[in-house]
């Protein structure tokens, strides 16, 4: 009998179409029998079938209600609209069928018909909010209107350091808010596990805790991710939207390795096989500097008049390659690998493609300081080389207005630690290179504190002489 | 009599029923499609750019803005054991003794393998190396250092079980002889930097070259000019580029503007691109002359460079070809193809073994490779130098058994299923792995990566749609990845 009653409770999402259908039916043909008179024999069966659903769906409801697991506030609203809808129905039947009888039901018979419908929206609307979340209608609305719902937000969190990141609040969070909370929040306890409470999720649910810090695959939550979809203990239930094996890996990762902290950071955490690829999505697993907006990525996206012809004609009679980052870019890469007599006056002519020049190569050329007022004019340039000319402290000064240079290379000219408050205005900067410089490694970590985005490698790299380097290895057959 | 007045009576029809429309027609088929296709046929990316035909190595641009602008490729021809060096496999070492699963055998062919091998655990003993905890083993002592510079190609597979089809495949993307390899493929898209220097340098090395000969350098059907030009590591670095005996350099530019002029008059006549090719190559050459040896000579590097490549200048070997290869990028040369022989360890003698020979052959490479991360890094190149090394294939977690008897030493035989290649530097990921064998690395389960995909990577590095760079051949566009590749997005920064 028990069994009867919670599978007619979980038959009510069902039945309560019927009323729904059957009751709007009825309402519509109530006010065309006005015009068409034949339908009006229709209307009092449609009626009195829309109103014994009604109560059956009723029933049902109050069933479903005793398995528990909604918030109590919405389930009432829900339940007397509903109960109300019913009693309204009964009404409006014995209206249309006995109005000539009792007088006063029949005088108010329009008015009974149109509450009746009235209060069917609103406990549909409610009922409709209990199963799928308050925010499940406005949400496509909001989004219209360029206001994203917040559920949605959660799904796409946009993370600027994934090594900062904390695992729970930025990673597994938004895959719980989005697949689990639907059940498990204050409306709807079902299992009697909240998720969207820290506490009550530690506190867990019907058959007691659903994390073990530390081992994922002893707790319930991560057993319930793994059974078969077909299951019934699976999570969530079939039909629902799955997690997906990244995201249940995510969250054996942070439950086994994070400890099911809820404040562990990213980078605290030991990255195992399976979560480097998810983490690597966010740039995870590369050095900090790789991570950050990709400064040259949006200036190739912004788009530049052609480079004057005639100049890089010029440019190119001295051997100096210029040419196009790509197919149908404007931008243009600047090398004077053939050029080693390139100097300071055809530096000069280079302001003449200021805007185009995104690359420029300048090393081992006979460029100096004077050069670098030209280059700094260049103002989209994102990666200079002046490995091996003269440049010095003079000339660095003069680079600071280079707001998206990504990569400088210095390496073998005559910077000093003179140049580390020019360097360090250099914030956007990815990699400098100052080896061969006359930079002392103080100098060089000063660098480092005011350009902490940045990679200042500083070379001079040298490798251990180990004995496996000229061992060598004798011949010793194998006995069988 | 009778029968050659027969033929004259036949001839003379002939022609009479030939009209003009017949000449027209022979002619757009014949004579006129000849023409138009070795004007037309080639020089897809640059076929409106008058400088690419004059100057088929002129620096070209690829399809998007690229990362990489020239590649190091070391291969270590005969296929490193990936079990022994970086895919750690410590269920095998359980197993390792007892009879091969039938489940490794069914349908599978192998190269030696027959009946049922034992299965062989790792030799090398292995850690988690550097911040991102990849595992290196003790085979490769000074790589482990630099582990964090390194994207990881675990679960690499591969169509070929045999060295010469399958390095063929690696660098052609297709076993059978004649397509163009990846450096030619590259310079032929590219172009190079320095007009002094060839696009496509080889350097070969171990004492052999690769079993699939030079085609794996080979420029296939596109124009000769971009086959890659080896050097030689011992003696002149190009055979016949020094001038003989009694010739001097003046006496050879004249021979050269002479012979040019000749072939401008046979390109005037034929218009045949191998001619230009031809041109051009002259002229290289006479160039070469005097850039190649001076770049070649190692013996130009400071002390501490060549210590810590640990190179000694006077001998060819592997680790001189890898400080080889940083002094030709650093010039501007677009595409480095590295050859190494001597890493096929069957286990059938102590040079072919892993306990004995493989190790050698890492302790060769192991300190250059490594510096040539490290040094590429302190020049600032690393951002633009793409550096690729692997083999052509894996080895298998079996010990081979030749004809069905165990061999004298440790060895393993050619394996498709799994093995692994790692990048650096040009635009991927730093201290990153990708893919996951079985327990048993018999096979990758995750992040499975095709040769087509690696080699759809590598382009993709350097700017290129794999797809978009194609070649107008007998009757339809080839590309290095054939029909196949798809860009491994993972490892890229």
């Amino acid at each position: 009998m028990e069994a009867f009653a919670e599978l007619l409770g979980r038959l009510h999402p069902l039945i309560v179409h019927l009323p729904i259908g059957i009751l709007l039916l009825g309402v519509f043909l109530y006010f065309f029998s006005r015009r068409t008179p034949a339908l009006q024999p229709a209307v009092p069966v449609t009626l009195f079938w829309g109103a014994v659903t009604a109560v059956f769906a009723c029933v049902a409801g109050y069933f479903l209600k005793l398995s528990g697991g909604y918030e109590e506030q919405a389930l009432a609203l829900h339940q007397n609209t509903g109960i109300a809808t019913a009693v309204l129905a009964v009404l409006a039947w014995l209206a249309v069928r006995n109005g000539e009888n009792v007088a006063w039901i029949g005088k108010l018979r329009t008015g009974i018909i149109s509450l009746t419908a009235l209060f069917l929206f609103v406990a549909g609307h409610f009922g409709g909010n209990l199963t799928h979340g308050e925010d499940f209608l406005t949400q496509p609305v909001m989004a219209l209107l360029g206001k994203e719902a917040p559920a949605q937000q959660a799904a796409a969190p946009k993370i600027t350091d994934i090594n900062k990141a904390v695992v729970y609040a930025d990673l597994v969070e938004p895959i719980f808010k989005q697949k689990c909370w639907q059940c498990h929040n204050a409306k709807k306890i079902k299992g009697e596990l909240r998720m969207d409470e820290i506490e009550l999720f530690l506190k867990g649910g019907k058959h007691g805790k659903v994390l073990v810090p530390g081992h994922a695959d002893q707790s319930e939550l991560v057993k319930r991710l793994l059974l078969p979809e077909e299951d019934d203990h699976h999570m969530p239930p079939k039909g629902k939207t799955q997690l997906t094996d990244e995201e249940v890996a995510l969250v054996q990762w942070w439950i086994a390795n994070g400890k099911a902290d809820f404040k562990a950071v990213v980078a605290s955490v030991p990255a195992d096989e399976k979560i480097k690829p998810f983490l690597a999505k966010y740039g995870g697993g590369s050095s900090a500097a790789d991570s950050g907006p990709d400064l040259e990525q949006q200036v190739l996206a912004g788009k530049v008049s052609a480079g004057d012809a005639s100049l890089i004609k010029k440019l190119t009679a001295q051997n100096v390659l210029v040419l196009p980052v790509a197919n149908e870019s404007n931008f243009l890469a600047v090398n004077t690998v053939n050029a080693a007599e390139f100097s300071d006056a055809q530096a000069d002519w280079l302001t003449g493609l200021s805007d185009q020049i995104v690359w420029l190569k300048l090393g081992d050329t006979k460029v100096s300081d004077q050069a670098l007022k030209s280059v700094a004019r260049l103002k989209n340039l994102t990666r200079l080389s002046l490995e091996h000319t003269t440049v010095s402290d003079a000339g660095v000064g003069s680079l600071k207005d280079l707001h998206q240079l990504q990569n400088l290379n210095l390496v073998g000219t005559k910077v000093s630690d003179q140049s580390v408050e020019a360097l360090g205005q250099l914030k956007q900067l990815r990699t400098l290179y100052l080896w061969q410089t006359q930079f002392t490694p103080a100098g060089v970590e000063k660098l480092r504190k005011l350009l902490p985005h940045t990679q200042v490698d500083f070379g001079g790299y040298d490798l251990p002489k180990l004995t496996s380097d000229t061992l060598i290895y004798k011949d010793k057959p194998k006995t069988t | 009599m009778l029968s050659k007045s027969l033929l004259e009576e036949l001839r003379e029809e002939t022609l009479r029923s030939d009209t003009r429309r017949h000449f027209l027609k022979q002619c757009t088929t014949g004579l006129g499609m000849m023409a138009m296709s070795s004007l037309a046929g080639c020089w897809s990316p640059s076929k409106n750019d008058p400088v690419a035909v004059a100057n088929p190595m002129a620096a070209r641009f690829p399809h998007f803005p690229g990362k990489a602008k020239s590649v190091i490729y070391i291969h270590c021809a005969g296929s490193p054991s990936q079990l022994e060096l970086f895919d750690y496999k410590p269920e095998l070492i359980k197993v390792s003794g007892k009879e091969c699963p039938p489940s490794f055998l069914e349908g599978k062919t192998f190269a030696f393998i027959r009946g049922v091998p034992k299965m062989l655990g790792p030799q090398g003993q292995f850690a988690q190396r550097g911040q991102s905890g990849a595992y290196v083993s003790d085979y490769l002592p000074q790589f482990q250092s630099v582990v964090d510079n390194v994207s990881f190609l675990k679960a690499m597979h591969t169509d070929q079980f045999n060295h010469a089809p399958a390095q063929l495949f690696m660098h052609t993307g297709s076993a059978r002889l004649g397509r163009p390899s990846m450096g030619s493929w590259v310079t032929y898209g590219l172009g190079t930097e320095n007009q002094n220097l060839p696009g496509f340098v080889v350097l070969a090395s171990g004492g052999k070259a690769p079993d699939a000969g030079k085609s794996v350098w080979g420029s296939g059907f596109l124009p000769s000019v971009y086959q890659g030009v080896q050097c030689r590591t011992e003696g002149d670095p190009v055979l016949y580029l020094s001038d003989p005996d009694g010739v001097s350099r003046n006496l050879k530019k004249k021979t050269i503007d002479a012979i040019s002029k000749v072939n401008e008059q046979h390109y005037q006549e034929f218009h045949d691109p191998e001619t230009v090719a031809r041109i051009s190559q002259y002229e290289m050459a006479f160039k070469m002359q005097m850039s190649v040896p001076e770049i070649m000579d190692v013996s130009k590097e400071p002390q501490h460079i060549l210590d810590m490549y640990g190179v000694d200048p006077a001998q060819g070997s592997f680790a001189r070809n890898i400080l080889l290869s940083r002094r030709l990028v650093e010039k501007g040369v677009r595409f480095v193809q590295l050859f190494d022989w001597g890493w096929d360890s069957h286990g059938t003698d102590s040079g072919g073994s892993l306990e004995v020979g493989l190790r050698n052959k890492c302790r060769q490479v192991d300190k250059a490779m490594t510096a040539l991360l490290l040094d590429l890094k302190q020049r600032g190149m690393l951002d633009e130098v793409l550096v690729v090394w692997g083999g052509e294939f894996g080895r298998t977690p079996m010990a081979e058994n030749r004809e069905g008897r165990a061999n004298p030493y440790m060895g393993r035989d050619h394996h498709t299923e799994a093995f692994t290649v790692w990048l650096a530097g040009g635009g991927v990921k730093e201290g990153f792995s990708w893919g996951e064998t079985d327990p048993m690395g018999y096979s990758g389960i995750s992040g499975r990566t095709h040769v087509h995909d690696l080699q759809a990577t590598i382009l993709h590095c350097l700017g290129f749609d794999h797809e978009k760079l194609t070649y107008e051949f007998q009757g339809r566009p080839f590309r290095l990845t054939d029909v196949h590749g798809k860009v491994i997005r993972e490892i890229l920064a």
